[in-house]
């Protein structure tokens, strides 16, 4: 019944209306009724705003609705949500990073584009690298022929970020820049962080251990599946909804068990708060055929073209 | 509730973990630059004698832009030091060997030629695949070059005053950097605590948070050894059409 109302494809996508419905809640709530504005409310925004972000690399992946003019309205809704212009992910995500590199050279939200010996500011300060390295990327793939509707939606979409957020702090500056930006720059942050944490340490070279896959069951519930990462990138259009299986059948029986964790606060805690260094890189001892990854790029390329 | 001056306190913290973060992230660039200073206190530098000494390389994918320009991307990298005599000096082949040419030689090595090369070249930077090509500079005989080590690192320009600019350039960063994060501080403190000179200030603390990691990634990008310094390159017909026939202009990417 909430699909057909929704519009969207499939019944479990009424989730991801709801995170994000959910967020500008917590927004509208924090800005509009000062009683909003505690502990609860700005960390419950900040954490829902990183799943927007989730929600907006899916939709991405995948477009949610069934209408066109849906998909694209939806993405100006993530854009304001993260503040920054949500198609991005298309050349960042989907064409660079899911083949961890740009044509040879290192994908743009690469772990190694930070190196303290002391990890827990490598985990900080990675989303300072790796996003300006994410912008100056897209808007070098933005010049490319055949970019011109990405490049009028990219605009229309920043346009919309930033207006609506100048709006709001022209209406009430220390409002808007408490309760609005600072959850909108928390949840893009942080979805630039998990880069880091869903491959620090990993060997991108390899098929099946290039990924850390966070598999408890509540997260994911909330994380949209996206702690199966490696079926992800190996099958990126697979919808997210369906990962969870596929991880148990394509990828738990191929893949370093290591790379399963039970739990992300606790490799958090254990990777970046009980130690001070950082853990080595594994070296994979898989000397395959990467001929599926090739493919896998050349098909992401050509559906981007489209 | 979270009283503004809570909220504003916390702010200021995440903005100078950053500020301090991207100082630190340069320090540790500068560290490597004065360590090719230090190594290049034994440089040798001399003319090539006989042959050619080394050759970089960098293998690159040109597209078709919408304004009728190729761009060019880099993929990678290659140095090979095929050995050789520089003055009196024997210089071992290594293929570990970084190779560092001047600005102006890798750019003339990236041009176009003529509006024939660019017409056949852009045909096929149209499809998906791109243009693929690799640009090559030799050491030859007769060049002047400077050598660290034993044949660690090859130039053709003096390594160890350029790791000294870039790394005064590195240097002057940090404080500046700090001083204006500093400065959006004391703007955002002002008296009377969230007025209109705290509101402008608030204002240059979110431009400084939001620009200085930009400015800090084009800083770290510009002091990249020059064997993997991005070389990109945009060939444009609209250039060639009005600088006549041979001389192209071939101007850096971003």
């Amino acid at each position: 019944m909430l699909q057909r109302v929704l519009g969207v494809k499939y019944a479990s996508d009424v989730r991801q209306v709801w995170t994000v419905a959910t967020y500008y809640t917590l927004l509208l709530s924090m800005y509009f009724v000062p009683q909003c504005r505690n502990i609860v409310f700005l960390a419950a925004a900040c954490a829902f705003s990183f799943l927007s972000a989730v929600v907006g690399h899916n939709t991405l992946h995948q477009g949610m609705f069934a209408s066109k003019r849906m998909n694209m309205v939806w993405r100006y809704v993530l854009s304001f949500g993260g503040l920054f212009p949500i198609s991005a992910v298309i050349p960042s995500h989907n064409l660079v990073h899911h083949h961890f590199d740009d044509d040879g050279q290192p994908d743009w939200a690469a772990p190694e584009h930070v190196r303290f010996k002391w990890n827990l500011l490598n985990i900080v300060h990675f989303p300072n690298v790796a996003g300006p390295l994410t912008f100056n990327g897209v808007q070098r793939w933005a010049r490319l022929a055949g970019k011109g509707e990405f490049r009028k939606q990219y605009t229309r979409e920043l346009v919309f970020a930033f207006g609506l957020t100048g709006v709001l702090l022209v209406w009430d500056f220390w409002t808007a820049l408490f309760f609005v930006v600072v959850p909108q720059l928390w949840g893009a942050r942080w979805f630039l962080r998990i880069n880091i944490i869903q491959h620090d340490g990993c060997d991108t070279t390899t098929e099946w251990n290039h990924s850390r896959n966070f598999v408890g069951k509540i997260f994911n519930w909330f994380m949209m599946n996206n702690g199966y990462h490696t079926i992800h990138h190996n099958r990126a259009g697979m919808h997210w909804s369906e990962l969870a299986k596929a991880h148990e059948k394509e990828v738990v029986p191929r893949m370093d068990p290591t790379l399963d964790e039970p739990s992300m606060l606790w490799y958090l805690a254990r990777t970046y708060l009980l130690r001070f260094s950082r853990p080595a890189k594994r070296v994979g001892n898989e000397h395959e055929d990467m001929a599926a990854r090739l493919t896998r790029k050349a098909q992401a390329e050509n559906d981007a073209l489209a | 509730m979270l009283s503004r001056e809570i909220m504003g306190i916390a702010c200021l913290g995440v903005l100078w973990v950053t500020a301090l973060l991207v100082a630190a992230a340069t320090w540790q660039d500068f560290r490597d630059l004065r360590a090719i200073v230090r190594r290049a206190r034994k440089m040798i530098e001399g003319v090539v004698k006989d042959g050619d000494l080394a050759e970089w390389s960098v293998e690159q994918t040109g597209r078709a832009t919408d304004d009728d320009a190729i761009a060019f991307h880099d993929r990678a990298f290659h140095s090979e030091i095929f050995g050789g005599k520089v003055g009196d000096t024997e210089i071992a082949a290594n293929d570990g060997g970084e190779v560092w040419i001047d600005e102006k030689a890798r750019e003339e090595a990236a041009g176009c030629g003529d509006v024939t090369t660019y017409d056949a070249a852009h045909a096929i930077a149209r499809k998906a695949k791109g243009f693929a090509r690799t640009v090559r500079v030799r050491v030859r005989a007769g060049q002047r070059v400077w050598v660290i080590g034993d044949g660690e690192i090859v130039a053709t320009f003096d390594p160890r005053a350029w790791a000294s600019r870039k790394s005064f350039v590195l240097l002057s960063f940090i404080p500046i950097e700090l001083a204006l994060c500093a400065a959006a501080t004391r703007l955002a403190l002002s008296l009377p605590r969230f007025g209109t000179m705290s509101v402008i200030g608030a204002v240059a603390c979110i431009a400084f948070f939001l620009g200085v990691t930009p400015v800090a990634v084009t800083l770290r990008e510009s002091v990249r050894r020059p064997h993997e310094a991005f070389l990109r390159t945009v060939w444009s017909r609209k250039a060639l059409a009005t600088s006549g026939v041979a001389a192209v202009a071939s101007r850096p990417d971003a």
